[in-house]
């Protein structure tokens, strides 16, 4: 039978997937992805001893060990990603932030310089 | 473009909340030669840095947020080459570099352009200059020099003096991507990579209690190296 929490988790592992998808865009095959995933994810949710076997075959052990260290994986991968975008990030912002400094610095000299160019 | 200066040589600061210092800094260039223009980069200060410019003969460049000094540096030199500057000088806003060093530095380049691309200045190439630097600093240094021979095989005495000339050609190559304080590293890097020729000169650094307030934090070291190992890991 189902349990209000398994009901409450899958709701939830759908309701982040919707706002994801409806905030951010995706190309066809991440979505895809992540759908085949949200699927593995209530399957799992609905049936926790699958994700135990599944431990005990590739040697983990218990169900709940293989889930933290699948966690541990994505959440460093997660971080990688998002520090290199940050790097990109900075690297733009900075030839930005440049350029503005020397178009002012030139304006200012080309105000300063106009009388003589008249 | 509208770029305000015949003359040859340009001298770069790099200033981040420096009201104290910045004009007398200035001066002290002025003083000691006519012959360069000073391109102050105000590296988005929270205090009246640029104010204390205004209505001197300094160029000023402010960046619109603080980006750090190696960002600062850059847009120094940018600025400097599409203005078309022969020589340019990088020299720390404190005021503990000595002007007088700074010209015999570009005079140095000037008389051997043919055979050489930058001048690195050095602390420790006389031993009156090496008893102004304080021992942890000594100690600190050393280690960086060690490092930067390992990496980069170049043979130097001082590794992270903001004291240098550089030619129209070697700005055209150092081409600073670190933001903080690892530039310094970097430009060493650059220098390598692009095999550029230099020669080292020795500078008398006037420790005061204001720029080791201001100055590098020997703790730091660890970040600069962090950054590094990044940009490395990159490549």
């Amino acid at each position: 039978m189902t349990s209000p929490i398994q009901l409450l988790l899958i709701f939830g592992t759908f309701a982040g997937l919707w706002i994801y998808f409806s905030f951010f865009k995706t190309v066809t095959r991440s979505r895809f992805a992540l759908m085949g995933m949200g699927l593995l994810a209530a399957y799992f949710i609905l049936h926790p001893e699958a994700l135990s076997r599944v431990a005990r075959h590739i040697g983990v052990g218990r169900g709940t060990d293989l889930l933290f260290y699948l966690s541990l994986l994505a959440g460093s991968f997660v971080v990688l990603n998002l520090t290199g975008k940050v790097a990109v990030l900075e690297r733009e912002r900075t030839v930005l932030a440049r350029e503005l400094a020397l178009l002012r610095t030139e304006l200012e000299h080309s105000k300063f310089e106009a009388p003589d160019r008249a | 473009m509208p770029y305000p200066s015949p003359r040859k040589t340009a001298v770069v600061i790099a200033a981040f909340n420096e009201e104290r210092v910045i004009s007398d800094t200035c001066e002290s260039l002025w003083n000691a030669s006519d012959s360069w223009d000073v391109i102050v980069v105000d590296d988005g200060s929270t205090d009246h840095t640029s104010d204390q410019l205004k209505g001197s003969r300094a160029t000023l460049i402010r960046h619109p947020i603080n980006m750090g000094q190696g960002a600062a540096l850059q847009t120094g030199l940018t600025y400097a080459l599409r203005a078309g500057y022969h020589e340019i000088l990088t020299f720390d806003a404190d005021g503990q570099h000595s002007p007088k060093d700074a010209l015999a530095m570009r005079d140095l380049l000037r008389k051997n352009i043919e055979s050489c691309d930058l001048v690195i200045g050095s602390r420790f190439l006389t031993s009156a200059d090496k008893a102004q630097v304080p021992a942890k600093k000594q100690f600190v240094l050393k280690l960086a020099t060690w490092f930067t021979r390992l990496s980069t095989g170049l043979a130097l005495t001082d590794t992270h003096n903001g004291l240098r000339a550089l030619s129209h050609k070697a700005a055209q190559r150092i081409q600073i991507t670190q933001n903080g304080m690892a530039h310094a590293s970097e430009i060493l890097d650059l220098i390598a990579k692009h095999k550029l020729r230099f020669v080292e000169h020795p500078t008398t650094i006037h420790y005061t209690e204001y720029s080791m307030a201001k100055g590098q934090k020997i703790s730091n070291s660890v970040n600069i190296l962090w950054d590094l190992f990044t940009k490395r890991m990159k490549q």
